[in-house]
């Protein structure tokens, strides 16, 4: 065929065009990548591949006899063809005009446009061929727990956002602050230290040069003792091309860390509001983000967050926030969002909600979905970024051991190993001791005032810790309590330490909550006390498979594979970043008005999203906006 | 072995279902049947109502809340105020507490929020 083109060809032609736009590659780019990515030509130029019966003097002739000028020849690929000659068109002779000029001359065999090309960009780092998300080619992603399509199967390669793509156009996103607000981020890690902020921001507790943390009373030290805003933070922004682990959605990126979770990855509307409001907020010691990732949820309606999320929009800030992943979080499942998740739901026109697509493009089991409130969907199924350190199970298998009772009025606690289904027996701690309370068949005493408590040793390398269990409670409400208190003392830390939740009613949960007085310490001391009045008597409390972690966040080189909406997310933040760092113009609007225009339309996505799109990153790239005055960068 | 599983999920279920004759829990409005577990036991978030100066806002707060024992714990960057209540009448009793107090534009729990958990390969 004439226009075959030949890889060789491709380099040839890259040697006298030169390569266009290089400006975001960094100098040692792999040369093996260069493909045609863009049907875009010299203008004003043309290769004619004459005849093996035209000589090259000739061909000089015939094109001055057109008026146009002979350049050079090229090196002849074949010996049996005639010479290939660059010509340069005279006057305003359009390309396509030259070229059926050119084309009806019986000594020509073809001619062509000189068509531009350009690297197609992969980053050199070692865990790259793991991202499917940046570059789908079938790969099994090692270690990943999303047991589903791993690997797809060769149809599937090519679903991913055409991150390399739009690497050809830009790499660097730094001018754009991106606020993770998350469970803060191990911003000592490897593959994220060059990337992250290095200023001087007004935290609680004194200035930060990486971010803030406003967990509890807050301080100037946002370090991630969970390990999910590490996660998050490496999708968007892991330093690229630098020979280490993985890369991000931008190779190179300005990473805010705002913590706003505890190391149980829990945290308070008060202390988002707080995140949120310094990372947007403007000026000396304010975050200066122009792009928000959270990937976190709740189920009710919060006015003092949507008020944040306001005044976020106020300052231009696109807030891209995860979908939640359903299953046992109970949050909006449903098209009908009949378990609504926030702040997914919430009107603003400033957020971006994502779900999760698995390897097949197609929406993970777990992602919520809405064809109302989610926008768009992004890679969210055995994504591997950057982790926090090393995490470790703390507590010995056997709950049953090493537990004091202290009983000062009351029922007391004890242990007992009941059968909660048919040949499935669970240790537990019971108030009262009785596994007829899974039968709703007991009662504990007025005026109860009874502990149980237990301590645990800590290695010197666990930074934080963190208590996970499986709780039934039928109390009383707001009469009848169960407590939680933990100590680095050893003690009955009821007597002597801190309370770390307070609960009453009816339910049943995991619940996980971060042991901050443990932070450091060598040992850990956990405990339960039912407080119960004078009034009502109901069938008290069970506690099953509680297991103490700590983590390790002085390990800087760990990555791990992760899913979830939470991954997705920051997947659209890192795409948003770069069309603000190309586009210093855009308001939110254009951002999110790119992305989701310049997404790929997904079957499996148009009833579940509202644009029935997956993220597309060099499609949200090459969208050129309609708001008037706006100057666009474009591919 | 962690024991979570489709028996222990359907397990919680039934012992709500079991526990849900007479007192049923926590009832709000407007924030019905929000579980204690997704909000801070005892803190609430209080929007002061335009015209009001902070120390009129804050002295109705100490005002209307005095019977649970409140303090105030600090004032947020949207003016919005976080206390803490010595005893916790539930979200509908502090609702009905504010309600006649001018200076108290709104009142909702300190809700709790969750990391969406990374979900494993299959479901629970």
């Amino acid at each position: 065929m004439k226009r075959i083109v030949f890889a060789t060809f491709c380099i040839v032609m890259l040697a006298v065009t030169g390569p266009a736009r290089l400006d975001s590659v960094p100098a040692d780019f792999d040369r093996s990548q260069l493909k045609r990515s863009e049907m875009k030509y010299v203008p004003g130029e043309v290769l004619v591949q004459y005849r093996s019966t035209v000589s090259e003097s000739y061909a000089v002739m015939n094109a001055s006899g057109k008026n146009h000028a002979f350049v050079k020849a090229l090196p002849r690929l074949d010996r049996r063809k005639g010479p290939m000659a660059v010509v340069r068109l005279r006057g305003k002779t359009k390309v396509e005009e030259a070229v059926r000029q050119f084309e009806s001359d019986p000594d020509v065999e073809y001619a062509q446009p000189n068509y531009i090309y350009r690297t197609q960009a992969a980053p050199n780092d070692p865990l790259y061929g793991q991202l499917w998300g940046l570059k789908h080619t079938n790969q099994t992603v090692t270690g990943g727990t999303f047991n589903y399509y791993n690997p797809p199967g060769p149809e599937y390669s090519g679903y991913d956002i055409d991150a390399e793509e739009a690497w050809d156009v830009i790499t660097d996103c730094s001018s754009i602050t991106v606020a993770v607000i998350d469970s803060g981020v191990n911003y000592g890690h490897e593959d994220l230290a060059e990337n992250m902020v290095n200023g001087s921001y007004s935290c609680p507790g004194g200035t930060g040069t990486r971010g803030c943390d406003f967990v509890g009373a807050g301080d100037n030290d946002p370090m991630d003792f969970n390990g999910h805003g590490t996660h998050v933070a490496g999708t968007i922004g892991a330093v690229g091309n630098n020979g280490k682990g993985v890369t991000g959605v931008c190779w190179k990126a300005k990473i805010l860390a705002v913590r706003v979770l505890d190391a149980a990855g829990s945290g308070t509307t008060a202390d988002i509001v707080e995140g949120l409001v310094f990372a947007v907020g403007t000026g000396a010691g304010q975050g200066n983000a122009k792009v928000v990732n959270m990937s976190l949820g709740g189920a009710n309606h919060d006015q003092a967050f949507e008020d944040a999320i306001t005044a976020a929009q106020d300052k231009d800030v696109v807030v891209v926030v995860a979908a939640g992943n359903g299953g046992a979080d109970g949050i909006g499942d449903s098209i009908s969002s009949v378990d609504p998740s926030y702040p997914c739901q919430y009107p603003h026109e400033n957020i971006i909600c994502v779900a999760a697509a698995d390897q097949r493009n197609e929406k993970a089991w777990f992602s919520n979905y809405s064809f109302m409130y989610v926008d768009i969907a992004a890679p969210g199924a055995n994504i591997l970024s950057t982790y926090a350190g090393v995490k470790s199970l703390l507590s010995d298998n056997n709950v049953m051991n090493g537990w004091s009772i202290d009983t000062v009025s009351g029922t007391p606690w004890g242990m007992q190993t009941c059968e909660v289904d048919d040949n499935v027996f669970w240790p537990m701690l019971l108030l009262p001791a009785d596994c007829a309370f899974l039968n709703a068949e007991t009662v504990y005493s007025q005026n109860t005032n009874a502990t149980i408590y237990k301590s645990y040793s800590l290695p010197n390398s666990v930074d934080s810790t963190y208590v996970d269990f499986i709780l039934f409670l039928d109390t009383e409400a707001n009469n009848d309590w169960l407590h939680g208190y933990h100590d680095s003392s050893g003690e009955n830390p009821v007597t002597s330490g801190a309370k770390f939740f307070s609960l009453t009613g009816t339910g049943a949960m995991i619940y996980q909550a971060e042991l901050s007085a443990c932070n450091g310490a060598s040992e850990c001391s956990v405990g339960f006390n039912v407080a119960t009045n004078a009034t009502d008597n109901r069938t008290g409390t069970a506690i099953a498979d509680l297991q103490l972690w700590g983590i390790d966040v002085d390990v800087t080189d760990r990555y791990q594979p992760e899913n979830g909406t939470s991954m997705a997310a920051p997947h659209v933040a890192g795409v948003a970043a770069m069309l603000r760092a190309r586009n210093p113009n855009y308001t939110y609007q254009d951002t999110i008005n790119a992305i989701t225009a310049g997404g790929t339309y997904a079957i499996g996505f148009l009833s579940m999203t509202k644009y029935g799109r997956t993220l597309n990153a060099f499609g949200a790239l090459k969208y050129i906006p309609q708001t008037e005055g706006v100057t666009v960068n474009t591919p | 072995m962690r024991i979570v599983s489709l028996t222990g999920a359907a397990l919680c279920c039934a012992l709500m279902l079991s526990c849900q004759n007479g007192d049923s829990g926590v009832k709000a409005d407007p924030w019905p049947n929000v579980p204690a577990q997704q909000r801070v036991i005892g803190e609430y978030l209080l929007t002061p109502a335009e015209g009001y100066s902070q120390e009129q806002f804050k002295a109705a707060v100490q005002k209307a809340l005095a019977p649970y024992g409140v303090q105030i714990v600090e004032t947020l960057s949207i003016g919005i105020v976080r206390v803490r209540l010595a005893k916790d009448p539930g979200p509908e009793a502090v609702s009905a507490a504010v309600k006649s107090a001018a200076e108290i534009k709104a009142v909702q729990p300190n809700f709790i929020y969750r990391a969406f958990d990374p979900r494993p390969g299959t479901p629970k």
